[in-house]
């Protein structure tokens, strides 16, 4: 087992090595660079070019690829010209309110999940299988932005039964308003994300709990005189979830890709939202720094990913 | 040798035919898949043939006297934006612009997608892994953000730019699909007796495999083209897609981002919503529908 | 009697790779140094456990497989690379039939189509003489003109078979290997097939490589057998030599696993059963080395050759100096 999680970390490495390149490269082409935006026309042209030689600007690519890698390890993103801070307090706290909005949107997308897809596959063909099959095809292949427009405009302002925009309401005061405000002002954005993204998990859980069904050991099971009740949870229920876990590394991460045009929507300030925000202001450093985070956390995910289902799967360890 | 070309082509199309029958039958069967596909072609049609007929100054005079104005008002059958401009017209434009663009990236994707699908699986080995390395590597980069940091890295782009970017990373989906149909095709006997029969290998995945796998072909086109409309649409709204005097139907959803808007005056952007939700759901039951007669065939065979 | 195919120490080897950089450490010998050859218009059957390597053979054979060492050698030419082959048009002379009829049929072409496509490769005739062909074959192979434009799941296993066998006879082969041609058919409908493949053998010459399973179906078909067990020959001889006279213990045992339908003899059976599954314990040195593999083939008379020591063979109280001698320089390893 270790030899397998070893060997899979270290095809990690080349991975991130790719990624940070192709970042690298992205980050030369955009233009303009950190001194661009801090002086006026004013600033005399020589002062210019002596502090981009001194940052560094002047040099072969390698060099300043190298020193930017050497900074990343460093804990040293760089500074924010728009916003005049370093990257890395800036991301700081917007990582956490996107981790909280995605976990509690993975939460719901798995208690909306789970019991959807058992009633569809214990009842296969009834009409509440085909509603729910119907439902998860649909939700799932439209786009999701406009889905968040509706639930923003229905529950936000129509309704006015959540707030629209922000991650804590300015007037909460002391820990627990605090905490009460944070969690109001995500219920409509997880709730927004859950109820249309169970797809995945719904079909994965439906399929193998139906192939499931009709397998030898179940067979078996029942001809032991096991009862129904307990077949399906000891033995349907229980096999049926691997492959669920498995894909648990991926949905993780799906939190942060989907999380750009979430936040957008619902003015929610997470990483996603930073993004746009500094695509608009051309905040590269920011922009490349939420990049990097967010690909070496997919490349994390997808590692977890496969650890899990060797971990969960015997036959692949054994390969 | 022409001769023998036209039994083949004739031949072909009475595959082609046998395919069309069972789709008919399924939409004869299933009355929203058939709703929706009279929804599709009437969208499409009336949008590309209505916009020839939209004058080009009709957005360029700005009437201030008719700005913001509430549907069904001095002629405007859905109001009037806030620069005067007559949304029905706009949403009609738009359309137009945001299916000008998912079309082209729709056949893009699918053409590198069976293609390299049917190359990997049947060739396997080397080229099979290094593309697999490949599309392992674009799936782990955090695609729509590097997309949205092209498209400014690009800041002069025309509407085929637009769709070699958005092409950029959605291809491989389509491929990973394409490869595991043909690995498991691949498996037949009928393969080895082509190749004893003297069949190339182009003329064996061409000629022999693809054909098996038409029918899911078209039901996966049909879902890849919702999926587009949703990806060009959703770039459009985070306002990276086309310049703003090419609307897309992203764009008018746009607006819905200033809150006097979005419940003040729905009619700007609730339309335009409404025609991408109504877009992609009417693929998704036609794609449905088709790879049930997929399904169903490949059952059959 | 002239040699159409000749093998020459065939071996066909598959990488194991296993540990942490995923090296090649051990191979599967899936043939392991096999000789024989195949005569004008005759059958060389080709019995074995499935796993034993036979299917392995047949697709190297037609060129679907390619051999780790040896050679294949067809009417003298050496056919053993895959370009050599396609100088030759190869295929054209060697084809195959299949075992599963459903698979190796393109579901999505008409018989026309399926039939055609030999034809259209290696032949270049003309529309006429295609469609003039082509229906000459279904009539060979006894399937009515109008399922011409049929597809193959519209036909009945056997019917399916024939078609494949339609494809395999178009362009006049004389060799085709047929990969256990009959054992996904009723039992009924096999001997119709099988009588009806013999018919065609005579019509045309044509040499067949039976691969099979299926004892009574190689012995009602076949006119010399080889016996291959793990990869490697065990046993090689005329049709009687095998049958009546087998020498290897693995021979014996499939042939005392076959069921008797006289239930006269039951008991004297079940004795001869037991005797030698007891043989095949007490005396497996004799005939698997200390790998478990079986030994190099040995000469007992011209016709038949079996797997085993020096002694064994002495035992059995044949090989000549010189026949000995032959069947070590052959035999290889």
């Amino acid at each position: 087992m270790w030899k397998l999680i070893l060997r899979r970390f270290l095809i990690m490495i080349p991975q991130l090595i790719l990624m940070t390149i192709l970042l690298f490269a992205l980050a030369k082409m955009m233009p303009g660079d950190p001194f661009t935006g801090r002086f006026s026309a004013h600033t005399d042209i020589h002062t210019l070019l002596r502090l981009r030689r001194e940052a560094g600007l002047d040099d072969p690519w390698p060099t300043q690829y190298f020193r930017w890698i050497n900074n990343i390890f460093h804990g040293n993103l760089g500074n924010s010209f728009v916003l005049q801070k370093p990257v890395a307090t800036l991301l700081g706290q917007r990582i956490q309110n996107t981790v909280w909005l995605g976990l509690l949107s993975l939460g719901l997308v798995y208690t909306i999940g789970i019991p959807t897809a058992v009633a569809s596959a214990t009842h296969e063909g009834s009409f509440r299988d085909r509603f729910w099959t119907t439902y998860n095809s649909i939700t799932g292949g439209i786009p999701a932005f406009v889905i968040y427009i509706f639930m923003l405009f229905l529950f936000g302002f129509t309704l006015n039964w959540f707030p629209t925009t922000g991650s804590v309401s300015i007037d909460a005061n002391g820990f627990w308003p605090v905490l009460g405000s944070r969690f109001y002002h995500l219920i409509l954005p997880a709730l927004s994300v859950a109820l249309f993204s169970t797809v995945s998990l719904f079909n994965t859980l439906r399929t193998s709990l139906l192939d499931a069904r009709s397998a030898d050991y179940v067979r078996t099971a029942r001809a032991k005189g096991v009862s129904n009740k307990r077949v399906f949870w000891r033995h349907i229920f229980r096999n049926s979830m691997l492959p669920v876990a498995s894909t648990f590394g991926f949905d993780l991460v799906g939190i942060f890709s989907g999380a750009v045009i979430l936040e957008t929507v619902f003015g929610y300030p997470g990483m996603g939202r930073l993004f746009v925000q500094s695509i608009t202001t051309r905040d590269y450093t920011t922009m490349n720094a939420i990049m990097l985070f967010s690909g070496t956390l997919t490349l994390i995910g997808s590692m977890l990913n496969d650890i899990i289902m060797s971990w969960v799967d015997p036959r692949i360890r054994i390969k | 040798m022409a001769k023998a070309k036209k039994i083949e082509q004739s031949e072909s199309q009475a595959h082609a035919h046998s395919f069309l029958k069972a789709a008919v039958r399924e939409f004869k069967r299933d009355k929203i898949a058939m709703i929706s596909f009279f929804f599709l072609v009437i969208v499409v049609f009336g949008v590309f043939i209505g916009s020839m007929f939209i004058p080009r100054d009709a957005f360029s005079n700005v009437d201030i006297m008719d700005t913001n104005l509430a549907p069904f008002t001095n002629g405007h059958i859905l109001g009037t934006d806030d620069g005067g401009r007559d949304e029905f017209l706009l949403v009609v434009i738009a359309a137009r612009n945001s299916l000008s663009i998912s079309i082209p990236v729709t056949i893009v994707i699918m053409a590198v997608g069976i293609f390299l699908g049917l190359m990997s699986a049947y060739y396997g080995g080397f080229f099979d892994w290094i593309w697999m390395r490949i599309t392992d590597y674009l799936s782990i980069v955090p695609t729509l953000m590097i997309l949205l940091t092209l498209l400014t890295i690009i800041n002069n782009y025309s509407i085929w730019t637009l769709v070699w970017v958005i092409s950029l990373f959605s291809w491989i989906g389509s491929m990973r699909f394409f490869r595991a149909l043909t690995f498991a095709e691949r498996e037949n006997d009928y393969v080895k007796a082509s190749k004893l029969s003297g069949s190339s290998s182009l003329a064996i995945m061409w000629k022999q495999i693809f054909p098996n796998l038409s029918s899911q072909f078209y039901a996966q086109t049909a879902l890849a083209f919702a999926g587009n409309i949703g990806l060009e649409t959703g770039i459009s709204y985070l306002g990276y897609g086309l310049p703003y005097t090419t609307p897309s139907l992203g764009t008018l959803v746009n607006k819905a981002t200033d809150p006097e808007v979005m419940t003040q005056s729905p009619w700007m952007w609730l339309p335009a919503s409404f025609l991408i939700l109504a877009l992609s759901v009417s693929l998704i039951f036609i794609g449905q529908a088709l790879r049930r007669v997929a399904d169903q065939r490949q059952s059959l065979a | 009697m002239t040699e159409l195919l000749r093998i020459e120490d065939l071996k066909v080897h598959y990488p194991i790779r296993t540990g942490f950089w995923n090296r090649i450490t051990d191979y599967v010998y899936a043939v392991d140094g096999v000789n024989f050859s195949i005569n004008e218009g005759e059958t060389y059957g080709l019995v074995g456990e499935s796993g034993s390597g036979k299917t392995t053979i047949g697709s190297v054979i037609v060129g679907l497989e390619k051999a780790t060492a040896g050679k294949v050698i067809y009417k003298g030419q050496d056919v053993t690379k895959a370009s050599s082959r396609r100088k030759i048009h190869y295929n054209r002379d060697v084809q195959m039939i299949f075992q599963d009829s459903m698979s190796s049929l393109n579901p999505r072409k008409t018989v026309y189509q399926i039939i055609a496509e030999p034809l259209h490769n290696f032949e270049h005739l003309d529309n006429n003489a295609m469609d003039k062909r082509i229906k000459q074959l279904l009539d060979i192979v006894g399937l009515p003109q109008r399922t011409l434009y049929q597809y193959p799941f519209q036909f009945s296993g056997g019917q399916r078979q024939r078609i494949g066998i339609a494809r395999a006879v178009a362009t006049n082969p004389k060799l085709i290997v047929a990969d256990e041609p009959v054992s996904a058919l009723d039992l009924s409908v096999q001997a119709q097939v099988l009588n009806f493949m013999k018919d065609i053998q005579k019509e045309f010459n044509i040499s067949y490589l039976f691969i099979s399973h299926d004892l009574g179906v190689v012995r009602h078909m076949t006119k010399n057998i080889a016996i291959m067990h793990l990869g490697r020959f065990v046993e090689i001889g005329t049709r009687d030599d095998v049958f009546d006279d087998p020498q290897h213990i693995y021979t014996k045992r499939l042939l005392a696993a076959i069921p008797e339908m006289d239930v006269t003899n039951r008991e004297q059976n079940k004795a001869h059963r037991l005797a030698i599954e007891k043989q095949y314990q007490d005396h497996h040195a004799d005939y698997y080395d200390a790998s478990g593999r079986p030994y190099p083939m040995r000469k007992l008379t011209d016709t038949h050759s079996v797997a085993m020591t020096r002694e064994e063979a002495e035992a059995a109280g044949v090989a000549s100096g010189k026949a000995e001698a032959d069947a070590l320089a052959k035999g290889g390893e």
